[in-house]
């Protein structure tokens, strides 16, 4: 998995591209916990390269949700592939998650 | 459809899970799998050999999970059979998918994702070995 990091008008944004497995997570769970260190209460998760994404991956997800909703933050998903999609679907994730379908959008 | 089989053994090591997504895509295209369906198998499998290779108690480096994979007429069947410690996956509760994200437990959505992505699952505890039986229609 490869993860991009950008800002768009001083919302955090973290492109991924790539599988988000038992192998990635604690990649990408890393790159969070240096987010929410830096102070960052605005992220968006560019979904628009995950080809596939399990539990593992989702933990992640959810564990950003709450860290930024802790402090105040806001937390969104935008552009969903339809693998990502299923699994937001089936665990719940679409109705409890911010889920945007353009980056612009969930950083507005 | 004519039956499409193959197995592979896995032993206790979460850089098996590159293994398995070798094994799974191999298995795929032999079978003619969708991208949906394989989606699911990978998820189903990623998830049970990682509960396995984490609780399972197996040592590290052993022999942990075999898993078998067919496919005949439209109906894909997916078996684990490993020697850890005697579990039910099935028995555990469905996590509550409608809390809201403050509420919500992180984990346990592992074995959620495999109920939901098959139509039928079976555990039996045979010759000290769990065995776990799923089975799911493909898409056309």
């Amino acid at each position: 998995m490869q993860i991009s990091e950008s800002e768009v008008g001083g919302v955090t944004v973290l492109g991924l591209s790539g599988r988000l497995d038992g192998l990635a997570a604690p990649e990408l769970e890393k790159k969070l916990a240096e987010v929410v260190a830096g102070g960052k209460d605005r992220l968006v998760f560019d979904c628009a390269g995950v080809e596939y994404a399990s539990s593992a991956g989702l933990r992640v997800f959810l564990l950003a949700a709450k860290q930024l909703k802790t402090r105040g933050g806001r937390c969104g998903f935008a552009a969903l592939t339809a693998p990502l999609r299923e699994v937001f679907s089936v665990s719940g994730f679409l109705d409890i998650l911010e889920v945007h379908d353009t980056v612009a959008q969930a950083a507005a | 459809m004519l039956l499409v089989k193959t197995s592979a053994d896995f032993v206790s090591d979460r850089s098996e899970l590159e293994k398995l997504e070798g094994f799974t895509a191999d298995f795929a295209l032999k079978a003619g799998l969708s991208d949906k369906d394989l989606f699911a198998l990978q998820i189903i499998v990623e998830e049970l050999v990682t509960n396995v290779i984490d609780y399972g108690g197996v040592a590290a480096g052993e022999h942990a999970v075999r898993v078998d994979l067919s496919a005949e007429g439209g109906e894909l069947l997916i078996r684990l059979t490993d020697r850890g410690a005697e579990y039910n996956p099935l028995l555990r509760e469905d996590p509550d998918t409608t809390l809201p994200a403050e509420q919500r437990p992180i984990g346990g959505l592992g074995v959620h994702f495999c109920k939901k992505l098959t139509d039928a699952q079976e555990y039996a505890r045979a010759d000290g070995c769990n065995v776990l039986t799923l089975r799911k229609k493909l898409s056309a």
